[in-house]
């Protein structure tokens, strides 16, 4: 798929919480969330984020929204640093930048109707309200709903009904960059593919940029240009999407494919690839996060961090065996 | 199949509302063998939890079977007195469900809910069962067994807690075991772990599972016969094999279809089965499936098909498929 120009970069992100403030003599704890994570997104691409939970896909995404401050490292957008940016600055660029959530239900105020919903945001920037309203239609039927949708309040729709509203929402000021933070997680499996043809049709149609945040292999597989894997905070893995169907991998994207069960009941299932539990993010494993469970992991793993270094064209990767 | 384990025949379990009874689980007939894993498959609302919880007689409030036979090993589980029930439940059918955080009790270690179990099923000391439990826990996979028994649910992995629910479900030596989408809030690394786990005690302790999931992937994986469940009917019961490679009822065949993984080419647009699920007090005339289906004809919209064994293991509910069938072959009406 032909890319364009970078349109974002994450220099060097970071993002500690402070957890257990204290209560009762419980110690503060720092939660390395996401640890020096720099990526770029080039304009019309799709970049998947992919890892199990807590590995800090969805926070480096609200990081790149500016809707979370980071610890440490930039956000640029266009090139320029826009992560000091005030408040006013970063209402400008959410003109450019939108995110559809995982859960709709939760997502969408239920005391508004749908049509107050969709204008509300051409509103906050500066629309009249009618000129807003009028909006509200073409949207609707951009996702595939009906104009008359718009009297309706979001428990009258159906799960499947409301992602395409969140949708519409992240639509009505025509960003570049939308991050779509589980887009598809909480819906059927029937309702997910149409969910996930509207965006890539979208994308078409708009010369849409995604950041793609999901824990299903296969659904990032199929929607993404390149990838990203995570764990516990770092990216271990870069690559297109491809990396997928083929080694050399990191050997966590190995376990991550070898634990996916496949709908086919001829393919016997692998033993699990990895034994035990991620280690937690408040002590972090020393050198490589993943070599408490990694099946090569030897002495360097714990001395040395890896470094994400190139290993093939637009592949990088965090392993001192790759 | 010799004589199943279970056998449920033409259940239907209601919800009283104020707009009059609302049919969630539709004439249901199924059987379940013993020592084999079935697969319960369906999207949300299709009425498989409600199926489980109807077996093991823990339906919320509003919610009672109005007609329809459980047979377990022959007795009808639905004349049994609640005293009965619970020690069925206890000994010979248990259950474990998505989230263990909400199944165990917070305020008591993992080992003690174990052990409270055998003590209330089994002669012997509670010395005794505090070793069984220690002994399941060590079972189920979990390191360093003695101490995690003093652990409490909150001090344990998402992973670990659904070990030891399973330590907790096998600990009576059950003849079935329902999970109830046992994998599906866990991490895909520990999902693997669980499963593997699940067909390894199977086999060890031969008994039978019924496996209530929504994704299919799980079940090719892990089951020997699947179940397709749609608004509260079964619609395709066949060997798992036959189900993946020759689905036979359009539901079937589209839910297969939409599969990210099964798309012939990634970034391709994806097959979908058009419309929604519809609300169960509004189903269509005719085949439930009938306003969805790309294949539907007119009979599909006049009354409803039955479910037929259209070859042998094979059975679907779809006009399509009827005239393959003898009239003894079939099996509901």
């Amino acid at each position: 798929m032909s890319q364009g120009a970078e349109l974002l970069a994450l220099d060097g992100l970071s993002k500690h919480f402070r957890v257990g403030a204290g209560f009762m003599g419980s110690k503060r704890q720092t939660v390395h969330a996401v640890d020096g994570v720099s990526l770029e997104v080039n304009e019309h691409e799709v970049l998947g984020l992919v890892g199990e939970s807590g590995c800090g896909k969805s926070t480096l995404g609200r990081l790149a929204l500016g809707l979370i401050k980071p610890t440490a490292g930039r956000v640029l957008f266009e090139g320029s640093d826009v992560t000091s940016l005030d408040r006013a600055g970063w209402k400008e660029l959410r003109r450019q930048m939108q995110v559809v959530f995982q859960d709709p239900a939760t997502s969408l105020n239920p005391r508004l109707n749908v049509g107050s919903i969709l204008a509300e945001p051409l509103v906050i920037h500066g629309m009249p309200k009618a000129e807003a309203r009028a909006k509200v239609g073409p949207l609707l039927a951009e996702v595939g709903l009906r104009p008359e949708h718009a009297r309706r309040y979001p428990h009258q729709f159906s799960g499947g009904q409301r992602q395409r509203i969140g949708i519409a929402r992240a639509l009505a000021l025509r960003p570049r960059l939308v991050v779509a933070d589980e887009p598809v997680s909480a819906l059927d499996v029937s309702i997910q593919a149409q969910v996930l043809n509207l965006l890539m049709e979208l994308k078409k149609n708009f010369g849409l940029t995604y950041i793609f945040v999901a824990h299903d292999l296969s659904v990032v597989r199929h929607v993404s240009d390149r990838v990203a894997v995570m764990y516990l905070g770092k990216v271990v893995e870069l690559a297109p999407a491809q990396v997928f169907d083929a080694p050399p991998r990191h050997p966590y994207t190995e376990a991550l494919l070898a634990a996916a069960p496949v709908a086919d009941p001829h393919r016997a299932m692998q033993p699990p690839p990895v034994k035990g539990d991620v280690a937690s993010p408040v002590n972090p494993p020393s050198g490589c996060r993943f070599r408490t469970r990694c099946p090569e992991a030897r002495e360097i793993c714990a001395a040395e961090e890896p470094p994400l270094k190139e290993i093939g064209p637009s592949h990088r990767c965090a392993c001192h065996f790759r | 199949m010799g004589d199943p384990l279970l056998s449920i025949d033409g259940l239907s379990t209601v919800f009283d509302s104020e707009d009059g009874p609302i049919v969630a689980v539709d004439g249901l007939s199924l059987a379940v063998a013993p020592g084999e894993i079935a697969g319960l498959v369906g999207e949300s609302g299709c009425g498989k939890s409600l199926t489980a919880l109807s077996v093991m007689g823990l339906l919320p409030p509003h919610g009672r079977v109005a007609a329809g036979r459980i047979l377990f090993e022959g007795t009808d589980l639905l004349t049994l007195s609640s005293k009965r029930m619970r020690a069925l439940r206890g000994e010979d059918i248990s259950m474990i469900f998505q989230e263990p955080m909400t199944s165990l009790n917070p305020v008591f270690t993992v080992g003690r809910q174990i052990a409270e179990e055998i003590v209330t099923y089994r002669e012997g000391s509670r010395a005794e069962a505090w070793q069984r439990a220690i002994a399941m826990l060590d079972k189920v996979g979990i390191p360093e067994p003695k101490a995690r028994a003093k652990a409490y649910p909150h001090q344990l992995s998402g992973g670990m807690r659904q070990r030891v629910m399973i330590a907790m479900a096998l600990a009576l030596d059950p003849k079935l075991l329902i999970a109830d989408e046992p994998t599906t809030a866990l991490d895909v690394t520990i999902q693997a772990q669980i499963l593997e786990l699940m067909r390894h005690l199977q086999s060890e302790t031969g008994a039978a599972v019924l496996l209530i999931t929504h994704n299919l992937a799980v079940v090719a994986q892990t089951c020997s016969r699947v179940m397709v469940m749609y608004t509260g009917r079964l619609v395709e019961d066949a060997a798992v094999d036959e189900l993946f490679d020759h689905p036979l009822h359009p539901y079937t065949q589209g839910l297969l279809a939409c599969l990210p993984a099964r798309a012939p080419r990634p970034g391709q647009k994806l097959p979908t089965i058009g419309g929604i699920v519809p609300a169960l007090g509004h189903l269509p005339r005719g085949c439930a499936f009938s306003d969805r289906c790309p294949q539907a004809f007119e009979p599909c919209r006049q009354a409803e098909p039955a479910l037929v064994e259209v070859e042998p293991g094979h059975s679907v509910r779809c006009y399509l498929h009827h005239d393959q069938a003898r009239p003894e072959r079939r099996i509901a009406a």
